[in-house]
């Protein structure tokens, strides 16, 4: 087995790249997609708290976008799969699996957009960044899509038992985090017809 | 509660890498080994475009009989014309 490791490398070396950087990327981004989600429902009201929460979202979204990258380099330059810039950067391009390829490019390009965009905010305005920060939920559910529907390592029952543990709480999270937002914009509507503004409590972790 | 320094993450994140990278390297060596690698195993699609198998020799097609259809000549029951004789 040992000797057959340098022919391993040399012929599918790029697979094992594209696979182990793909692992990597999901788990990056359902760490932070499940900590932004945390942020927003306040679970413990300490200004730490907060700091730590986001400085970890932040830096889990960063290492994902790097991680999604490799994924993509690693995927282009398969020799056996020979997929061109076309088949990585154009979905539903590439003719292997291409639906399920096709929504990871759109994933993919999602990420950068929604997760850069911190970065901008205070050029696009805090209130735009928000409401398209939300969106991010989407990188999520397509990523594990793409995942499902073209990963050759989704057989593999740790892979099958991570999706569904982080699934669930990002599920409740989410439509937590949906029912929160409709009640902090009644709020501050009910808050401006009584002429008054609305309690900065409720906005003051809303970065995600 | 401190603020963790991105050196964890990314470490973290190197460490996943290194492990699923030799975990992934060691499978496929022992599958080489066999004779269906994981990688044919994975991607069927284009390994089926890839190789020149034989065209299949083309069957006859069979020809068309057409049915024989029996005429048969429909009965016709006669009936005697009624007569009225008016008185």
């Amino acid at each position: 087995m040992i000797e057959s490791i340098p022919h391993t490398l040399s012929t599918q070396g790029w697979w094992i790249v594209s696979r182990s950087s793909a692992i990597v990327a999901f788990v990056l981004v359902t760490a932070s997609v499940f900590l932004g989600l945390t942020m927003a429902s306040k679970p413990v009201r300490k200004p730490n708290f907060a700091k730590t929460m986001r400085a970890l979202h932040e830096q889990t979204a960063l290492a994902a976008l790097v991680a999604i990258g490799i994924h993509v380099l690693a995927v282009l330059a398969d020799p056996w799969l020979k997929p061109g810039v076309a088949g990585v950067a154009i979905p539903f391009v590439l003719s292997l699996n291409r639906f399920w390829n096709g929504i990871g490019v759109i994933a993919a390009y999602l990420a950068f957009l929604l997760g850069l965009s911190f970065y901008l905010r205070q050029r696009i305005g805090a209130r735009l960044w928000r409401q398209a920060h939300r969106a991010t939920i989407a990188v999520y559910v397509l990523g594990l899509f793409h995942a499902l529907g073209a990963g050759s390592d989704t057989g593999s029952l740790l892979f099958l038992a991570f999706a569904g543990v982080t699934a669930v709480p990002i599920a409740i999270l989410f439509v937590y985090r949906l029912g929160a937002a409709r009640r902090s914009s009644e709020r501050q509507r009910l808050a401006a017809r009584a002429g008054r503004r609305a309690p900065l409590a409720d906005t003051a972790y809303d970065t995600v | 509660m401190t603020t963790p320094r991105p050196r964890a993450v990314v470490i973290g994140s190197l460490s996943l890498f290194v492990v699923l990278f030799v975990l992934l390297t060691f499978q496929l060596s022992t599958s080489t080994s066999t004779a269906s690698s994981e990688h044919r195993k994975a991607k069927p699609a284009i390994v089926e475009t890839q190789t020149d198998a034989a065209p299949e020799p083309e069957e006859p097609e069979p020809e068309y009989e057409e049915p024989e259809v029996e005429y048969i000549e429909p009965e016709v029951e006669e009936v005697p014309p009624v007569v009225t004789t008016s008185s």
